[in-house]
């Protein structure tokens, strides 16, 4: 696993890891990515199982390039931070369930956004039960990605 | 402020968030998804009175307002039990001060809303409309509650 100490020292690892503002810098911007991702995509599902239902859940769906936009802002800052922390973050068990999380999260998402939010305004039992399944992928990845600091 | 401190350490409630483990990182989980929450719904509403997602009804965008509600109420309850858990950490950091002063403001933000605008919003006036700087409320609104974010995520890494 040379590999992840070859990434740990390069000049991003090390500005993550060892700058004085590298690291809190780049948690805050995946603070915010998580806030905008994860809320927004919260939203539509709420939408989806019910909530406001004055507002039709096709009208909704420019919200999902908002969401897209935290998603770029994560994969960037989280790559950041595991360049950081390659060499324990690649052995960490709530890390590996984190990105499950939001693999699950984002693929159920963006599922529902083509069937459903982009679709004919008509909401069905399967695309509920695709709305309540992401909102748990998504708490998947909320509870792992607190935890990993516990992990290490 | 010094006696705020030493009162909080001595009350129950602090001895048992700080006894109990498993406590404290799922005070954390919660008010995340509260964070999430909050903002999420928030930019629903901010974005379509920016002029976003037009199709969104302007009567109606205060639908959502009910998750707004839920993760900011969610987040005053674990704020204060982090507050009341670990009161060193927190009342005299800088972050944490200022984060406290711009939640304030972000509810005088709220009051100026129920005062100026949401009448306007409710009849369904388009933005262009409406009088009382609605595009204004709209921005101040979703940067100061990202400013809100960023000085909590920094608290533990700022000296006070």
């Amino acid at each position: 696993m040379e590999i992840l100490w070859w990434i740990e020292d390069s000049w991003l690892g090390m500005l993550v890891s060892s700058s004085q503002w590298g690291y809190p810098i780049v948690l805050s911007l995946h603070a915010v990515g998580m806030a905008v991702l994860v809320g927004v995509s919260l939203i539509l599902a709420s939408r989806v199982l019910g909530v406001a239902r004055a507002i039709s859940v096709t009208a909704t769906s420019p919200y999902w390039n908002v969401a897209l936009g935290g998603f770029i802002v994560n994969l960037l800052s989280g790559a950041a931070l595991f360049m950081g922390s390659a060499s324990t973050l690649f052995f960490n068990t709530a890390f590996h369930i984190k990105l499950i999380g939001v693999v699950i999260g984002l693929a159920l998402t963006w599922w529902l956004v083509r069937i459903c939010i982009r679709g004919d305004g008509e909401v069905t039992r399967k695309h509920r039960k695709i709305a309540a399944a992401s909102i748990i992928g998504w708490a998947i990845a909320l509870i792992a990605g607190r935890l990993i600091g516990y992990f290490s | 402020m010094e006696s705020l401190i030493h009162w909080l350490n001595s009350t129950a409630l602090n001895k048992f968030i700080m006894s109990e483990p498993w406590l404290w990182p799922s005070l954390e989980i919660f008010h995340f998804f509260g964070l999430c929450l909050l903002l999420g719904s928030l930019i629903v509403s901010d974005l379509r009175m920016l002029g976003f997602a037009r199709s969104v009804p302007m009567k109606h965008i205060e639908t959502f307002m009910a998750l707004a509600v839920i993760g900011f109420s969610i987040n005053l309850i674990t704020g204060i039990l982090f507050l009341v858990g670990d009161p060193d950490r927190y009342l005299p950091n800088i972050a944490f001060r200022i984060k406290m002063v711009l939640i304030v403001i972000a509810g005088l933000n709220v009051g100026y809303y129920m005062w100026r605008l949401r009448s306007q919003i409710l009849r369904g006036l388009e933005v262009a409309e409406q009088t009382g700087g609605t595009r204004l409320v709209a921005s101040l609104s979703l940067i100061l509650w990202t400013c809100i974010i960023v000085l909590g995520r920094i608290i533990p890494y700022v000296e006070y």
